[in-house]
Parts: structure tokens; C-alpha cells; sequence
């Protein structure tokens, strides 16, 4: 499994890459512009992420508009955001408007600071990511 | 006098964080150590925001401080960066300043329990 972690927080970011090194190769941006352009690599040379961790509120460009990118971005190599990366929101953000936003722009799941690691990989194996 | 209702931040919740981390030694270890050594530089940084009066940076820098102590169980710590983040939020910075001291000495608390959690390791 390919995984890109987006978070500028180190300690959050170091926690999540421990975490999913167990069950991929994983790759870390430390804000949206770093993960967009990750994901046009990866979608240029045919090795898209599978799964997509993706804070919000983050300097350089934030979770949401790095979220839109990257689904445009998909769309625009002939992929359907249901065959494209899942994109889950780990997020301290927790109000409706930044829930509705994020599903508005296509994540596939929405999970609250502080993460868990137990929820994260539940989550996961919904996608059907990990066993 | 205490509320008896209202919860008590702990300066670190040692259980919280390992619920979080799937009871792994090994990852909480690492967690820590990192979060020692970046740590002094976010709280140089947040400081140098509040004292140049950059609002945006010092909402920006506290949410980052604020989701880290969560992560690994900084109760007291956490509570005082969110704190600076809503006052962030409303612009108030007389009230961060305030809040600004009692940061530092949080954090000298959490420091001082990490250390001597990491060397018993």
C-alpha cells in the first residue's frame, strides 16, 4: 500500500508514519501544496497513493483546498474519486462546516485529533486497505 | 475551591496516550523523544509570534501545539495552547500574553515527567 501522510505537526506526523509503516510505504508532506504536488508525482508515474491521511488546518495551503487539488487532479488522469486514493481527514477541526466541506469535496472519512491508532485502522480496514 | 464536576487536566496522561498508540513501547518512545526535541523550538516560535503581534501565526502556531500535546496526552499543556488559540481567534492579545507565562511553566512540568520517563526506559 502507498500512504501519504499530510501534517505539519511533527509529533502528530511522526505518530501516524510509526503507525501505517506497518502495513505500507509511506511518504510525509508537511502541508497541502507538498501533498498535491506528492500526488501529481505519483499520478504521473502511475503509482498513486492508496490511502491518504490529510490534516486541515495547516500553513501553506490547507487540508480542504489540498483535498479539492488532489481530486481535480485525479479526475483529470480519467480516475473516479471512488477508485482514486481514500482520502481520510485527521483533523483537530471538528465543526460541521469543516465535516460537510470535506465530504462535500470527496474525502472518504473524517476522524478527530487526538488520533486514535485503533480508529485510524478500523477505518482502514473498511477500505479494505489492511486485513 | 475546586468544582468537583469540572474535569482535572493531568500535566500528562500516560494511559490516554498508549490507548492511542496500541499499548506499543517502542512507537510511545520515539514519540516522545521527537516530541522533546521539537517542542522548545514550536514554544520559541509561538512566542516570537505573540511578541511580533502576528495573530494569524499565533492561531497557526498554537492549534500545531495544541494537537501535539493531545497526541501524546498533554492534558494541562494542551488546554492553555487552545486556550491561546480561541484568544488567537477572538484577537485578544493581552489575554495571550497573559496566558503566554503559564504556557512556559506547563511545559516545564511535561518536560521534566517526559525526561525522567524516557531515562527509566
Amino acid at each position: 500500500m502507498r500512504i501519504l501522510v499530510v501534517e505539519d505537526d511533527l509529533t502528530s506526523r511522526m505518530f501516524l508514519q510509526e503507525l501505517l509503516s506497518k502495513h505500507g510505504n509511506v511518504h510525509v508532506a508537511i502541508n497541502g501544496a507538498e501533498a498535491t504536488e506528492a500526488v501529481r508525482i505519483s499520478l504521473e508515474n502511475g503509482k498513486p497513493y492508496n490511502l491518504i491521511c490529510l490534516d486541515i488546518m495547516m500553513p501553506e495551503m490547507n487540508g480542504q483546498e489540498a483535498l479539492r487539488h488532489i481530486r481535480a487532479m485525479e479526475e483529470e488522469n480519467g480516475i473516479l474519486s471512488s477508485k482514486g486514493a481514500k482520502i481520510i481527514m485527521t483533523t483537530s477541526m471538528a465543526d460541521l462546516k469543516n465535516v460537510t466541506e470535506a465530504y462535500k469535496n470527496l474525502c472518504d472519512a473524517y476522524i478527530t485529533k487526538p488520533v486514535n491508532g485503533n480508529k485510524l485502522l478500523e477505518e482502514i480496514r473498511k477500505f479494505e486497505l489492511v486485513v | 475551591m475546586q468544582d468537583a464536576k469540572k474535569p482535572v487536566e493531568k500535566v500528562w496522561n500516560f494511559e490516554a496516550m498508549m490507548e492511542r498508540m496500541l499499548q506499543d513501547q517502542d512507537m510511545a518512545d520515539i514519540i516522545i523523544a521527537h516530541y522533546l526535541k521539537d517542542m522548545p523550538a514550536q514554544m520559541k516560535e509561538l512566542n516570537k509570534c505573540i511578541n511580533d503581534k502576528d495573530i494569524n501565526l499565533v492561531q497557526n502556531k498554537s492549534h500545531s501545539i495544541k494537537g501535539a500535546a493531545a497526541m501524546i496526552g498533554a492534558e494541562a499543556f494542551g488546554k492553555i495552547a487552545s486556550g491561546i488559540e480561541k484568544d488567537a481567534i477572538n484577537g485578544d492579545i493581552d489575554a495571550i500574553r497573559v496566558m503566554q507565562g503559564l504556557l512556559k511553566e506547563k511545559y516545564n512540568e511535561l518536560e521534566k515527567l517526559l525526561t525522567e520517563y524516557l531515562k527509566k526506559q
